[in-house]
């Protein structure tokens, strides 16, 4: 498994490369956070009531602060970089390659997301506590979240990678990319946790990947699950990624059938 | 025993055709016209081990079709192909472990990081031993005078430097077969004499057998004692260069005047090019001897010098080309 902690490794060398485009998150970040805090703290004041929506201030607060810190970690535009592979004809080198397309560009991209935690996650968690009232509510709350995240990150990585492969047949797709994100984000619980939708909405989204991403684990965090739930919902998390998993194989199976490389 | 053996190989391209124009690019998202292309019509040859072989032909002959199904990248419609005893397309995976390739118009190397960082990764990739690898990258890098290169970031380096790490990085694993698809494209004279002499040492020290398409028929003449030269789809010759000029049967005869407007001189069937003070004259044999031109134009006129030489492989393969016929 040497091959794959290079390729890791290669990823965060990519990335340190561009140390300081990567580092502005710190400054940005914290921006959406301001806003959302007073956005709540003046709903809260102004509605007279302790808890919305199953939510307290202090747990909304940590809600969105959480929620940032998935969205620097599991972020990912692996779509857009087969997307280029598959209209450049950089496919070819891939392909002469002695590891599967889909490890490479995995590995690759966790090295990215060892930078992320050290340079974006860790800190934005950081300035959430000390400036923003977020906290730890439970050690083991905190340990569970981690393993959730590490499976959010899959999820992602595996829902962009089959945006990705679309392009073998629809080439250019930065719009379907855009949407990508915005989509995730909502379906994910990423700017309101879920339970602020209709309940058919929630009802849809149980039979849905996407709330896996964000507000399950954040759910987890908050300790709004029982230990024995939460790990039900980590299971259901590895579910989604096998299934996901076995759909990209049989795709990439087909595209490179259809692939011509042309222009080599 | 043949390292690769090639029978009968085709492929055949399904694309869409549509007119120009807004209105029949609507027209074509629904009504799809596909229009069927023969990338290759049924190719056969055998490549031995320690050969190095030049593929050449114009743009759009197949080259790039078939070094991509050598290289186990496309599936072909119909025919068998052993390389190394694999299947290419079949096992890619393990197949290409025991490959190398340059592609000179892709980038290989990681552009943000140094070559040396790539070389690396490739020896985790294919499971190169430390030590191995170490005595590779040495004597690669001194032979291509490199050591101050593979430090830098690929980004920074000049394209020569750049295909001479490619050339490295294709190799470091000990690749019994490998692929060169226009190797010297861009290079400097003094480049691309480096890169031909470093191609002939890996091949005498390592018996590396490579497979060279390129447009710099330089290469060929310098490299390849063997050249396949395909044309739509076909291989039109399969042999040595020497006996290609051989086919061809024709002699160049290049004569020098002292005086600026050169003497008119009539020969049958013979292509003549005037220019200042030189007469350029292309004899085919089949139809004059040598020495009787010879003695005709040394009885007639007055000269400078007179040099006799074979027609350039450029011309030779131009007029396969155009002609499609040796």
């Amino acid at each position: 498994m040497k091959k794959y902690r290079e390729l890791t490794k290669i990823g965060a060398k990519i990335a340190l490369a561009y140390k300081f485009d990567f580092i502005v998150s710190i400054f940005t970040v914290p921006i959406s956070i301001i806003v959302f805090y007073f956005l709540w703290k003046t709903i809260y004041a102004y509605s007279g009531l302790d808890v919305i929506r199953g939510y307290t201030f202090e747990e909304m607060v940590n809600y969105f602060i959480m929620s940032m810190v998935i969205a620097l970690l599991g972020w990912s535009n692996i779509e857009r970089v087969v997307e280029y592979d598959v209209l450049y004809g950089e496919m070819v080198l891939r392909l002469l390659s002695p590891v599967t397309y889909l490890a490479s560009l995995f590995y690759t991209e966790m090295g990215l997301k060892a930078m992320s935690l050290l340079v974006e996650a860790t800190p934005i968690f950081l300035i959430g506590i000390v400036f923003f009232k977020a906290k730890v509510f439970s050690i083991l709350n905190l340990i569970l979240y981690a393993i959730a995240v590490l499976f959010s990150i899959g999820l992602v990585f595996l829902i962009s990678f089959l945006i990705g492969l679309s392009s073998f047949w629809l080439k250019r797709i930065s719009g379907i990319s855009r949407s990508k994100k915005l989509f995730l984000s909502f379906l994910g619980g990423g700017f309101v946790p879920l339970t602020f939708f209709p309940k058919i909405f929630q009802q849809i989204s149980e039979w849905l990947p996407f709330q896996y991403i964000r507000y399950v684990p954040i759910n987890i965090y908050l300790g709004k699950y029982s230990t024995f739930l939460a790990l039900e919902m980590i299971g259901r998390q590895i579910i989604w990624i096998i299934l996901l998993y076995i759909i990209a194989k049989i795709l990439w199976n087909r595209a490179i059938r259809k692939f011509c490389g042309v222009g080599v | 025993m043949p390292i690769i053996e090639v029978k009968d190989l085709k492929k055949i391209y399904k694309t869409h055709k549509r007119k120009q124009g807004l209105l029949n690019a609507i027209k074509s998202i629904i009504f799809r016209r596909y229009v069927k292309k023969e990338a290759l019509k049924g190719v056969t040859f055998k490549i031995n081990k320690g050969e190095i072989v030049g593929i050449i032909g114009p743009n759009g002959a197949g080259k790039s079709t078939l070094i991509k199904i050598l290289c186990g990248i496309l599936h072909p419609t119909d025919g068998y192909v052993k390389a190394l005893n694999y299947i290419p397309w079949k096992n890619r995976i393990e197949y290409v472990k025991n490959i190398g390739a340059v592609l000179g118009q892709k980038e290989q190397l990681y552009w943000d990081l140094p070559p040396l960082d790539t070389f690396y990764l490739n020896k985790e990739l294919y499971g190169i031993s430390k030590n191995v690898f170490r005595k590779r990258l040495k004597l690669m890098v001194k032979l291509l005078n490199l050591e101050e290169v593979i430090g830098t970031p690929v980004r920074d380096l000049s394209l020569g430097e750049r295909m001479k790490c490619k050339i490295i990085l294709s190799l470091l694993h000990k690749p019994k077969l490998v692929f060169l698809d226009e190797p010297t494209i861009g290079l400097d004279i003094i480049s691309k004499e480096n890169f031909r002499e470093f191609i002939k040492k890996i091949n005498k020290i390592y018996g590396t057998t490579f497979l060279i398409t390129t447009h710099d028929l330089q290469d060929i003449e310098r490299l390849c004692e063997r050249v396949i030269i395909i044309n739509s789809g076909k291989i039109i010759y399969d042999g040595s260069l020497a006996k290609l000029k051989e086919k061809i049967r024709k002699k160049v005869i290049e004569i020098k005047f002292e005086q600026k407007k050169a003497p008119r001189i009539k020969l049958k069937d013979c292509k003549i090019e005037k220019s200042d003070y030189k007469l350029k004259i292309e004899i085919d044999t089949k139809k004059h001897k040598v020495k009787d031109v010879l003695s005709y134009i040394t009885k007639n006129y007055e000269f400078l010098d007179l040099v006799v030489k074979d027609p350039d492989i450029e011309e030779i393969v131009k007029e396969i080309y155009e002609h499609e016929k040796i």
